[in-house]
């Protein structure tokens, strides 16, 4: 039977990836991921899928944090000397930060699930605890918003 | 290249943590320990069912108000500006600038929550905009000699207030009995509770102010699974107001429903006005979460279903993690809780 320890092995980089996107920084990505795997942990051996647990608690723990802290985010003229080391693309990643930081928590949140996780409608209401006409018009805003800024959607 | 391919290429490498698992885990049993040695119980909860059950027991009270319980009867309509227009004006100020001690003196001309400074601490759900007028209320929280308090699992705020003077004060607090200080040896004579409901009633009502009203039943239908709480949400016209809150308007009306045994159906309790209120400012300091709770007839487990006046509905439930916290209450808490199963009516199939 797994462990947690295992759990957190195998999956751990891909809740990373989505804590990043949710919070465009490596230490508060890290820092999400520690809070939400330390709220699931009691739950570890209760619930029938412990990876969507978790996935829902990073989520709502996300939501949950003050608003205002990336409500400010400043976008930096050159990417910060972590993302551009570690070999993937900086420019791009750059882009991709300041875009979401134009994203209100929620829309932000909208718009990972869907479009990096790859969930449906449905399932993105369940993970974030609302319905499915509330992520309609969340996802309609966020993307209004990302062609504003045009660092995302220059292509389809 | 499309978003998808965008955002799957922009991602930086993980770190490389060996200890993740063990950190998460250390702080997972450090979060136990805490639970264990302290009053059991989340004092927000608590704070729920000690105004909700004794009001549900009388039937008569007033509802006609839309007032949380326990706000003074002379709080004011307040005003809120919009997020682009004040949150970049109204900005709170470094703690060791607040040096407006005493609240309740001097006309106050705005307030705002502020910020955490860290992560580690559970932070109440509250409005990010700047109240600004009609802050009457302010002037109830008189300084009170502090008294010691054990630490609760309740959640934390702070809130700036600033005067006519030019100062501001700082008042900190949790969500529950405990006073909420506002510097290193004062505090209110209110509770943290009082003070967080105040405020949330106040933005509550500012915000409810920018919409009409839609005329729609009071909701009538628990979920069908305790677990499943957001197949009673329905996205009214406020939803359009984005200010990371589950509920920031004012709540109109509401329905209670309990389960105290996995075999039988909810039971189910209409609230009014000021029991809904009540329940929708504790909600936002109750941790983000779904019951998951073991049922039992010594566990019951709770969903409040909410509504606001353009017919938003919002569902929580008491998180999984208190139920037995919840339980301890029911059998030992100071407040003289009683099991609501004995109170409430009898489950309706």
């Amino acid at each position: 039977m797994e462990s947690f320890s295992d759990f957190v092995t195998s999956r751990g980089s891909a809740l990373w990836r989505s804590a990043w996107l949710l919070t465009g920084d490596t230490a508060l990505a890290e820092d999400l991921l520690q809070t939400a795997l330390a709220r699931s942990w009691p739950h570890f051996d209760r619930v029938d899928s412990f990876e969507a647990y978790v996935r829902r608690t990073l989520y709502t723990t996300y939501a949950s944090w003050w608003r205002r802290r990336w409500r400010h985010e400043i976008p930096m003229a050159t990417p910060p000397d972590d993302v551009a080391s570690n070999g993937h693309d900086a420019a791009l990643s750059e882009d991709v930060r300041r875009a979401l930081a134009t994203l209100s928590p929620r829309q932000r949140a909208v718009i990972v699930l869907r479009y990096f996780e790859d969930r449906t409608e449905p399932e993105t209401a369940r993970t974030l605890g609302c319905s499915v006409g509330s992520v309609k018009a969340h996802h309609s805003r966020a993307l209004a918003r990302l062609r504003d800024s045009t660092l995302l959607l220059e292509e389809p | 290249m499309n978003l998808h391919d965008r955002l799957h290429a922009a991602v930086p490498e993980p770190p490389d943590l060996p200890d993740r698992a063990a950190r998460a885990e250390s702080l997972a049993r450090q979060r136990i320990r805490h639970q264990r040695t302290t009053m059991a119980g989340l004092a927000a909860i608590a704070v729920v069912l000690v105004v909700l059950i004794p009001q549900l027991v009388d039937r008569s009270p007033d509802h006609s108000t839309g007032r949380p319980v326990g706000s003074p009867d002379t709080t004011p309509t307040a005003t809120v500006d919009t997020p682009t227009t004040s949150t970049d004006e109204i900005e709170c100020v470094p703690a060791k600038d607040a040096h407006h001690v005493d609240p309740s003196e001097g006309t106050a001309v705005w307030l705002r929550f502020c910020a955490s400074p860290g992560t580690q601490t559970q932070w109440a759900q509250v409005p990010p905009d700047a109240l600004t007028s009609n802050l009457g209320f302010v002037n109830g929280w008189t300084l009170g000699f502090q008294h010691s308090c054990p630490f609760a699992l309740s959640q934390e705020f702070r809130i700036q207030v600033g005067y006519a003077d030019g100062s501001t004060a700082q008042i900190r607090g949790r969500t529950d009995s405990c006073q909420a200080g506002t510097g290193v040896t004062t505090a209110t004579k209110a509770s943290g509770s009082q003070i967080y409901a105040d405020a949330m009633s106040a933005f509550g009502r500012a915000y409810a102010a920018d919409f009409d009203e839609v005329p729609t039943p009071a909701p009538s239908r628990c979920p069908n699974s305790l677990g499943l709480p957001g197949e009673t949400d329905i996205d009214g016209p406020s939803t359009s107001l984005d200010v990371g809150m589950a509920m920031p308007l004012t709540a109109t009306s509401g329905l209670l429903c309990f389960w105290h045994g996995s075999a039988r159906p909810p039971g189910h309790a209409t609230l009014g006005l000021e029991q809904a209120e009540t329940l929708r400012i504790q909600m936002h300091a109750v941790p983000p979460g779904v019951a998951r709770c073991r049922l039992g007839p010594k566990v019951p487990s709770f969903t409040v279903i909410l509504q606001d006046k353009t017919g938003t509905r919002r569902t929580f439930s008491v998180d999984a993690a208190n139920c037995g916290a919840v339980d301890s209450e029911f059998k030992n808490g100071p407040h003289g809780i009683v099991n609501p199963s004995q109170i409430l009516p009898q489950p309706t199939r």
